[in-house]
């Protein structure tokens, strides 16, 4: 069974191909500013003609605009080519990959921040602060932010724990409030 | 090589026309038929010797292809397939190719059935006692399935031939931003993401049209808000690949341009006077994708003028609407002095714009009460007299018989009503699109994709969106 793996959720872009739960194939660009155009073409090169069976896809939270074009591409793959669609976080992925179960990503102005238990559930919602509280809540360094994927360990924790979602619903995670809504 | 033919080859047309008739040069007059917009005379040359025309008439819907000639020795070469090839692929916003063969020309009769000509008559003794079958090629129909999604509209359609559209879904987001006063960016974007493969699923739902069925993917890529037209762009690209069709970019002012080609035959040359939330301009056509810029606002534009008198009377988002509801109610009291009375044809909005906050700001001051549906009523007068005015100047100058309206602002009923009357004084043809069509929509873009598709114009999966652009 082919899987294909679409994490578009910073500028990086990251797609694996995976063959029953195997990395067979990956496309990385690193830190492209304008992402919008290899999004595409990197999964093309992915795919490369084959015939996919299921479709995991990086929510967020990130950058909004490129996640955005991540979820978007994904579920209208599953919609078209009615194949199963499953979702998993980026702060999902980190703490998957690693021992560290408080983990965070970082963007220009602050941090999204995810506390996990020892089975990687989800202890507390996600939120966002500025870099001035994360120095505050963050003196002891217990979370971490560069983690290394583990790829196969993310599949197997989606293969695992995470049910099949209904495509049109599929929608990514933002987290940070946009100005309308702190007003 | 393959090209139109002018008065210098008129010798050896008549020449190879006579080995047709002996009466060739009198008898079809290609001399004059050059020079005679609705013929059509193509000659293909090798090493800048004629060995071949073709001749025909256009009739608008259907071209009439009245002989074609290959010098003996450049016979079975294939020129006389390829005369009839270029025919169709320069010509084809035309439908169909008609035309008359001798039932005893068997190499004839073979070439056009390979070209896909079918017999649809017979024709008693036409050629001197010979019968002659009246054979007809159409062009498929071609179906674009459309994408908009360039500001708070989702938008699919399905349309036929550049003009009919078979379904078309519209999901608006008005009454999420009218909570904020205008459109919020991220909030579009947010809610194209949510909607879009549903609106997909909804538009398929009222036709029988499948996606593999249609020829091409077309998608609004500029001008826009750049989050908004991504995710239309994206999933564009993805159908484009999951169903192999070609993808096809379409500028969205041209859309709205298009709007008028729905249900309609656009002719040119026309005037098209742009009326947005982000242009007010005055474009001649004289063909299809050829514009040529007459005039343009030299500051705001119609429809932002609109919302931002809107906004100075308390009427709450969106602000065109409302002004024009307003002004129902009201009369032309305040006889706003009219913007720049030159004889260019360039608008001027912000003057206009500043008159109305200094009235009502005044009014405040002196503690004296706005007439708010008569100050409407007399912006709104004011607004589209200017567009008539310049309408006007250039129907009269231009002569040109055809006008079209495009873009948002195009909903306007007193605007339509007046542009109507000035259409009417010049004898112009007027068109403006249906309601539904004047506001975005998915349909306008599947329009105005028909003649890229024709000319075989395609996007790449590398199709990026860009903020701003103009029709030319």
């Amino acid at each position: 069974m082919k899987t294909l793996f679409i994490d578009t959720h910073f500028r990086d872009i990251l797609i694996v191909l995976y063959e029953d739960g195997k990395v067979v194939d990956k496309c990385e660009v690193i830190n492209k500013k304008n992402n919008s155009e290899f999004i595409f073409p990197s999964i093309l090169k992915v795919i490369d003609g084959k015939k996919i069976n299921q479709i995991i896809v990086v929510t967020g939270p990130g950058s909004f605009t490129g996640v955005r074009l991540g979820v978007t591409i994904a579920k209208t793959f599953a919609y078209t080519l009615n194949i199963p669609i499953k979702t998993i976080t980026a702060l999902e992925c980190l703490a998957v990959s690693s021992e560290h179960k408080k983990v965070a990503i970082d963007d220009e102005n602050g941090y999204y921040i995810g506390y996990f238990g020892p089975n990687n559930n989800l202890l507390e919602p996600y939120r966002y602060v500025d870099k001035e509280t994360f120095a505050k809540i963050n003196v002891d360094n217990e979370i971490v932010t560069n983690i290394k994927y583990n790829l196969e360990a993310i599949y197997n924790f989606v293969d695992k724990y995470k049910v099949e979602e209904i495509c049109h619903l599929v929608k990514p995670i933002y987290v940070k409030k946009i100005g309308v809504e702190n007003d | 090589m393959i090209r139109k033919a002018t008065a210098k080859d008129l010798d050896k047309i008549n020449l190879l026309g006579e080995t047709l008739h002996h009466n060739f040069k009198q008898l079809f007059n290609i001399q004059k038929e050059i020079d005679n917009s609705f013929a059509i005379v193509l000659i293909n040359e090798d090493n800048k010797e004629i060995n071949a025309f073709l001749y025909a008439l256009d009739f608008s819907d259907n071209i009439d292809l009245l002989s074609i000639v290959v010098e003996s020795e450049y016979r079975n070469k294939g020129i006389a397939f390829n005369l009839i090839k270029y025919l169709m692929n320069e010509y084809c916003l035309t439908k169909s190719i008609t035309l008359e063969v001798a039932v005893n020309n068997f190499n004839a009769l073979s070439l056009y059935r390979r070209l896909n000509f079918k017999v649809v008559n017979v024709r008693k003794g036409y050629y001197h006692g010979v019968d002659a079958l009246l054979m007809r090629w159409e062009m498929k129909d071609i179906y674009i399935l459309a994408i908009e999604s360039s500001c708070d509209e989702t938008s699919i359609a399905i349309v036929k031939n550049g003009t009919t559209v078979e379904a078309m879904t519209i999901l608006s987001q008005m009454d999420t931003h009218a909570n904020y006063g205008g459109v919020v960016p991220e909030i579009a974007s947010r809610m194209h993401t949510e909607n879009i493969t549903l609106v997909l699923d909804e538009t398929l739902k009222k036709t029988n049209i499948n996606i593999v069925d249609v020829d091409a993917i077309a998608v609004t890529y500029k001008p826009g808000l750049l989050g908004s037209l991504l995710v239309g762009i994206e999933f564009a690209k993805t159908l484009a690949y999951v169903y192999k069709k070609p993808l096809i970019k379409v500028n969205h002012l041209i859309g709205h341009i298009y709007a008028n080609a729905i249900d309609n035959k656009l002719e040119f040359p026309l005037l098209a006077l742009v009326v947005s939330g982000g242009h007010t301009e005055l474009v001649v056509m004289q063909d299809h994708y050829n514009f040529k810029l007459l005039g343009a606002t030299l500051d705001d534009a119609i429809g932002e003028a609109y919302d931002k008198v809107a906004r100075v009377l308390n009427i709450p988002y969106p602000g065109g609407p409302g002004i024009e509801k307003k002004a129902l109610e009201g009369k032309d009291t305040y006889k706003l002095p009219r913007p720049v009375l030159d004889e260019t044809y360039n608008f001027s909005y912000s003057g206009l714009k500043s008159q109305i906050i200094n009235i009502v700001h005044n009014a405040k001051q002196r503690n004296e009460l706005i007439r708010e549906a008569d100050l409407a009523c007399s912006f709104q007068q004011a607004a589209v007299d200017e567009l008539v005015r310049k309408l006007g100047l250039a129907l009269q100058n231009t002569g040109i018989k055809n006008v079209i309206v495009a873009g948002g602002v195009s909903a306007n009923k007193y605007l339509r009503q007046e542009i109507k009357k000035v259409s009417e004084e010049y004898n112009a043809k007027l068109n403006i699109p249906d309601f539904i069509y004047c506001t975005d929509n998915a349909a306008m873009i599947g329009a105005a994709a028909y003649p890229i598709y024709l000319k075989k114009d395609f996007a790449d999966f590398s199709l990026n969106a860009e903020s701003h652009a103009n029709i030319c």
